[in-house]
């Protein structure tokens, strides 16, 4: 069984599927240990709560001419 | 290791002078390149495309525009050559890869035009680990580089064939490109030189892309005034580069000057230099030495504190493989067979993270950069080391080790910020430690000056790999 946060090889493959992997048989296998490394990384960032403040997120339309 | 009194083991400014007094021919040197690459390349794997016929001519042009008094500047009749993934017009391109094995650029990189008009002389084309990522990886289509001061270690990487091929005197000079450290991880392990220069300094046209906001093309040589005289070559605005800097190129040649006296340099302890299971402590205790020589010549040294760098591995590596699967996605979905396995699976992962991800990533970036920019307000430069290891060996490398632990380069690709390697010492065992000193923007001349006076006072460029 998964630990808790950790996704099942069938909740994976699923993932994958919605992603349009198109994994062949065996490739799900070897694919996720290395999603599990990069999936920490990601959930390490969302530790940080950053407020409301727009960072990074703003539109700067540079339209020709303007 | 061994003596420098051959031809191929000449620095670029040492041949230049030769070449501007006539006592040396460009074609000359070539020939001792071309032997030298002859004569080791069996063993080091650092080229995949050889172009010597090409460069026979461009020599012989260099000679005779020489003769007529012509000189163009250093790097005129210097002979270089590019990681494979810098577009040449007219020869393949492949990135390391089964993907582009047969493609041919019809243009080449802006890079590559502002070497050849330098006057430098196009050897060949390197190997890489494919596509920029990964690691030495035997299902792609050419053997890994391997490492001149001991055949058994990695070169690191991903521009592995060009540590290999300047450390062993193959070329003067060569590209890389760094998105996390592919510049200063192989020039580390290789014992040379290479700046990761300020994001926007240098042109990414014609380079291709593994993570367009954290790609940086920049140069790997012996000496810190090769870097120098390699980064004029193509420093600048590129309008075929948007992301391409406006701000002025200045003369990096005045900033070779061997003083530091009073120059402010911080040390991110807490991330750079305490005990971590991923630090080896050895080349901690060889970069300490070399920080307590920079303070000996005349630089005050002050701790620093960076909290967001704890965060910044783990944005640097969502936001590659998030903006690599957006580049690579065609390709992944109609020949996944073409891509090597390691980094098949790690561009598949671009594709599971998601928006949320990938945004909070880049607002970690923000505060880092924010963060970074007070501190340099305090301090002219962060010194630390470049890697957290010596080069490892071949015999059990774990690819994902680079994707594991602490990383020193990422921060300065995250923050954008200019940092440079410059060798620092050697394991006991023999293999090279780096230092990493990093900049204000656009202050490689600042990085140039401070790797040039260390790299005069410890004088380990006098020794070169054993090959």
């Amino acid at each position: 069984m998964p630990e808790q946060g950790e996704v099942s090889m069938e909740e994976f493959r699923q993932m994958a599927e919605r992603a349009g992997l198109g994994l062949k048989e065996g490739e799900a296998e070897e694919l996720k240990p290395i999603y599990e490394l990069y999936a920490a990384y990601a959930a390490q960032l969302h530790e940080i709560n950053f407020g409301a403040e727009e960072m990074v997120t703003e539109f700067h339309p540079d339209w020709p001419g303007t | 290791m061994t003596d420098t009194d051959k031809l191929y083991f000449l620095t670029m400014r040492e041949a230049g002078q030769l070449m501007r007094s006539g006592q040396l021919s460009p074609v000359e040197l070539l020939r001792a390149c071309l032997d030298r690459i002859e004569g080791t390349d069996d063993r080091l794997h650092s080229f995949v495309t050889l172009m010597a016929d090409e460069a026979m001519a461009q020599a012989r042009t260099a000679e005779a525009e020489m003769l007529q008094g012509n000189y163009r500047g250093p790097m005129h009749g210097i002979p270089f050559a590019l990681k494979d993934l810098y577009d040449t017009a007219g020869t393949r391109t492949t990135s390391g890869s089964y993907v582009d094995l047969e493609r041919v650029p019809q243009v080449d990189a802006t890079t590559t035009a502002g070497l050849k008009n330098a006057g430098g002389i196009l050897v060949g084309k390197l190997a890489m680990h494919e596509f920029a990522l990964g690691g030495p990886d035997w299902s792609t289509p050419f053997e890994p580089a391997r490492n001149p001061w001991n055949l058994d270690h990695i070169t690191g990487g991903s521009s592995s064939g060009t540590g290999s091929a300047v450390a062993s005197g193959q070329v003067m000079g060569g590209l890389g490109s760094c998105t996390g450290g592919s510049i200063r991880g192989p020039a580390s392990y290789c014992g040379i030189v290479g700046i990761k220069p300020t994001y926007g300094r240098v042109s990414r046209f014609g380079v291709v892309t593994l993570s367009w906001s954290q790609d940086h093309a920049g140069p790997m040589t012996w000496t810190v005034e090769d870097c120098a005289y390699m980064l004029q070559a193509i420093a600048g605005h590129d309008p075929k580069d948007p992301t391409s800097s406006r701000a002025p190129v200045p003369d990096y040649s005045a900033s070779l000057r061997e003083d530091i006296g009073g120059v402010t340099v911080g040390l991110p302890r807490h991330y750079f230099f305490d005990p971590d299971p991923s630090v080896n402590p050895e080349v901690v205790a060889v970069v300490e030495k070399a920080v307590a020589e920079l303070e000996g010549l005349g630089a005050k040294v002050r701790d620093v504190s960076l909290p967001s760098l704890d965060y910044v591995r783990a944005a640097n590596s969502v936001i590659m493989v998030s903006e690599a699967y957006a580049y690579h996605e065609p390709n992944l979905k109609t020949i996944p067979e073409k891509f090597g396995d390691i980094v098949r699976s790690r561009f598949r992962t671009g594709a599971l993270m998601s928006a949320a991800d990938y945004l909070q990533a880049q607002r970690v970036r923000t505060w880092a950069r924010r963060e970074f920019a007070e501190v340099m307000k305090t301090v002219d430069f962060l010194v630390t080391p470049t890697m957290t290891t010596p080069a490892p060996a071949f015999e059990g490398y774990d690819p994902t080790s680079t994707v594991r632990g602490r990383s020193f380069t990422a921060p300065f690709n995250v923050t954008g910020l200019p940092a440079i390697s410059v060798p620092c010492g050697f394991t006991e065992t023999g293999l090279p430690v780096g230092l990493q000193i990093a900049g204000k923007p656009f202050d490689e001349p600042g990085c140039f000056q401070v790797a040039y006076t260390y790299q005069q006072h410890a004088g380990w460029y006098k020794t070169r790999p054993n090959i």
